[in-house]
């Protein structure tokens, strides 16, 4: 499904992804490894389409993702339906004025019927135990909630592709445990699950295999 | 083990619509632009000189500049500036000129209709003067990094507070710069169909900006505080005058005689 | 509206710059005033937001972009006086690195940008939303506010480069700067206010103030009395002052229709808290026809027309605040 064939990206002459090659099957769960600055975000920021390999080629389903190819408005849009993207820092994912709107973002974009987007809107607060802070502004929850709201907002869009990057950084305990089960849930419910992380825990529980920049 | 909601576990069937946000995509370049130019600006070219004396020079080329009618005298000026551009190394050759002619050509543009309808001719002589007054500027901040410009101010004894505001200013526009791209980053990704409340996306985008700025300044204060600031803020490495200084010092005045020589006649 | 270089003489940018210095000197002073003087990273801070709201393109119906400036935002978010130091800095950082606007010309725009647009722009917000004093007329009164502020600021930045053909030319009679006049310049600068850029600066201005409203009410400028004396001390004085355009204008009196002039140099300038609406809406000509052989001398009757202006607007306010306050609903319907 996902093809990255030799690319190279360097930011102001500093490489910090070279010659690297990554092929992803539907249904995977890959873990991506290394140390800070090894490329780790760069890399799922390319599988997202957001930046361009400078060499090499990246093909989604067959599709060479390019500057050209994802300027195609229908194009992009669909292809990023289909990924979804967890960001590190989630306060810089959250742009609406209360938790339901963040998550009904998505669906209602798509064109959904009024019931479909509030069936998913509910089924997702309860799954996510966010119903109490459904009004609330997303930027004023504590850390662990802004995660798990950025998080329910890629939920509703139901993508089948996840990238998350360091999905379970600075959360407290009683969150990564539930986290490590969603994340658990989706995989067996067929999603394809990309993550970059340091926990060797979290890499050994959910990924089919790691790979280390 | 967690259940998850029937729509969850079906493939998504969907069809993308065509919307036209391309507001999102003409912000981010803006500002991914803008962040690349500052980066530029980060590097130190001459680390040895002060750019007190190429400052001056350069205000008093400027000044000299849009003042003059004369080509005599712009010529004089585009020697002095070619020199300085032809020292540089191409990269940065290209990206000044770009910049100086992309807003030159601009100019010229909105003063064509002029020609034909007064049938004033000498009206040619400000693109021209706009392109050597933009190179100059584009040198001066090519030369030098914008902390060395903003210590010429503390040499003209302006207030240490205006100066502490420009610099604060230009560090946090790299930082809400970078944090408004990652916020358009993520609003175009998940832009995956028909916005209907385009505007209300864009207060989003601005107002999470916001509120990020208020609560950095906070934080900036109480740091500033937990490492004793006092109220006043002076700056740690003081330019010393060079044999450099000197020479752009004469420069600037021999121009001064050039002007008072060419535009008289 | 950024004015490049070389479109206004040396000496009008002298001018206009040397006039922002005591305005410099007042924000600075109130600044200190209101904000502690330890919450200067503040400043700064707000410098950089507002350089990023000019960066961003607000989407217009229709699909189409444009770029707002936000000074009337800013102003309400932080204070006038704290706006018109953050927009200025924001200006000197576009002119130095990025070549936006004129390193000469940069007294100029921060008196059309840093000035007049926060200003103007923040008092008609005040005095319309204490007049209806509701949730919804804030926001009415902040589009108002935001429109007019823009459009005064492109109004004024139009009569700079209007007059510079009047009062620069060399022997042969030709412009040596921006060479179109005022007939030119104003309808060239104000078509596009007006419209695209007046409603960008409306849509940028409610779309946050709308968010930040709902997600942090706290954040907003919690507003202590302000007095509007020097808001109507500053009218007064443009009434009185509007005969002096006639004087600036002499040289080339001869060459348009003085009537038309009137109105857009004479009611937009010194009335400068007039909607544009209002004052094509307030007909000269209907009050003094003729007015040339009715024997009046034309500064006297420039004066009296700004007056009788004035107060029109000042009756038709206050009209409608009454009518608003029985009827919340009604409040967009009659403003907009």
């Amino acid at each position: 499904m996902i093809e990255i064939n030799d690319i190279s990206y360097s930011y102001y002459k500093e490489a910090v992804l070279e010659h690297f090659s990554l092929n992803i099957k539907e249904g995977e769960a890959i873990a991506i490894c290394g140390d800070n600055g090894s490329g780790k975000s760069t890399l799922l920021k390319i599988i997202n389409g957001l930046i361009f390999p400078q060499n090499g080629s990246y093909r989604f389903e067959n599709i060479e993702i390019n500057e050209k190819q994802m300027e195609i408005a229908e194009f992009s849009k669909q292809f990023h339906q289909k990924i979804g993207f967890v960001w590190q820092n989630s306060d810089t994912q959250l742009f609406c004025s209360s938790v339901e709107e963040e998550l009904a973002f998505g669906p209602v974009q798509m064109g959904l019927s009024e019931e479909e987007i509030q069936k998913r809107v509910n089924d997702t607060l309860e799954l996510l135990d966010l119903s109490k802070l459904r009004n609330r502004p997303p930027y004023y929850l504590s850390g662990g909630g802004k995660k798990k709201t950025a998080i329910a907002s890629v939920l509703t869009m139901n993508p089948s592709i996840w990238t998350l990057d360091e999905p379970l950084s600075s959360l407290d305990r009683k969150t990564r445990e539930w986290l490590i089960e969603f994340f658990l849930a989706l995989k067996k419910a067929g999603k394809t699950i990309i993550f970059s992380s340091h926990e060797s825990n979290l890499v050994e529980i959910l990924a089919d295999r790691a790979i280390v920049l | 083990m967690l259940t998850l909601p029937n729509w969850v576990c079906k493939k998504e069937e969907y069809i993308a619509q065509k919307d036209s946000d391309y507001f999102i995509t003409k912000s981010l370049l803006g500002i991914i632009r803008m962040l690349r130019q500052l980066r530029f600006h980060k590097q130190v070219k001459f680390k040895c000189s002060s750019s007190v004396g190429a400052t001056i020079l350069s205000i008093i080329i400027i000044i000299l500049c849009a003042c003059s009618h004369k080509s005599a005298f712009l010529l004089c000026i585009s020697a002095l500036l070619f020199i300085l551009l032809s020292i540089l190394d191409g990269k940065n050759i290209f990206r000044l000129l770009k910049h100086s002619i992309a807003i030159t050509f601009l100019s010229s543009l909105v003063l064509f209709p002029a020609i034909y309808f007064y049938g004033n001719s000498t009206i040619l002589l400000i693109p021209v003067k706009t392109f050597l007054i933009l190179l100059s500027i584009g040198l001066l901040t090519t030369y030098y990094n914008w902390h060395s410009i903003l210590d010429v101010m503390n040499k003209f004894h302006v207030p240490t507070i205006i100066v502490f505001i420009f610099d604060t200013t230009l560090r946090y526009i790299v930082l809400l710069g970078e944090t408004a791209q990652q916020i358009l980053y993520s609003l175009k990704i998940r832009s995956i169909g028909k916005n209907k409340q385009k505007s209300k996306a864009l207060g989003g985008v601005m107002g999470v900006v916001f509120q990020k700025s208020k609560k950095m300044s906070e934080e900036m204060f109480q740091a500033m505080c937990c490492r004793c600031f006092t109220g006043s803020y002076s700056n740690l490495h003081k330019q010393k005058l060079t044999y450099i200084d000197f020479i752009m010092f004469l420069i600037g005045v021999i121009y001064c005689w050039l002007f008072f020589v060419l535009e008289r006649v | 509206m950024h004015i490049p270089e070389n479109y206004l003489s040396p000496s009008t940018c002298a001018v206009i710059g040397a006039t922002m210095l005591p305005i410099w000197g007042i924000a600075i002073k109130n600044v200190k005033k209101e904000i502690k003087k330890e919450k200067l990273p503040f400043i700064g801070i707000c410098a950089a937001f507002s350089f990023l709201g000019m960066m961003f393109n607000i989407p217009l119906p229709g699909g189409t972009t444009g770029h707002a400036v936000g000074g009337t935002l800013i102003a309400i978010l932080v204070g006038p006086h704290a706006a018109c130091l953050a927009l200025s800095v924001a200006l000197f950082i576009q002119a130095l690195f990025f070549g936006d606007g004129g390193i000469i010309a940069f007294g100029a725009n921060c008196f059309n940008m840093a000035f007049l647009l926060p200003y103007a722009g923040y008092y008609i917000y005040r005095f319309i939303k204490d007049k209806f004093n509701s949730a919804k007329g804030e926001i009415v009164a902040a589009s108002i506010g935001s429109y007019i502020g823009i459009n005064l600021a492109a109004l004024a930045a139009a009569i700079e480069f209007g007059i510079q053909p009047m009062l620069f030319t060399n022997e042969l009679g030709q412009a040596l700067y921006c060479p179109y006049p005022l007939s030119v310049s104003i309808p060239a600068m104000m078509i596009g206010h007006l419209t695209i850029f007046g409603l960008a600066e409306v849509i940028f201005t409610v779309a946050l103030l709308v968010f930040l409203k709902k997600t942090s009410p706290e954040l907003l400028r919690q507003d202590e009395k302000i007095s509007f004396k020097f808001a109507y001390f500053a009218v007064i004085a443009f009434i009185f002052l509007s005969p002096l355009g006639l004087i600036a204008t002499g040289t080339a009196w001869g060459e348009w229709d003085p009537k038309e002039l009137a109105e857009l140099d004479f009611m937009g300038k010194p009335l400068g808290y007039i909607p544009q609406g209002m004052t094509t809406g307030f007909n000269i000509d209907a009050l003094f026809p003729d007015y040339a052989i009715s024997g009046l001398p034309e500064w006297f009757a420039y004066i009296l027309s700004a007056i009788i202006g004035t107060a029109i607007l000042v009756i038709l306010f206050k009209l409608t605040s009454l009518f608003v306050k029985n009827k919340q609903e009604a409040s967009c319907f009659v403003l907009c």
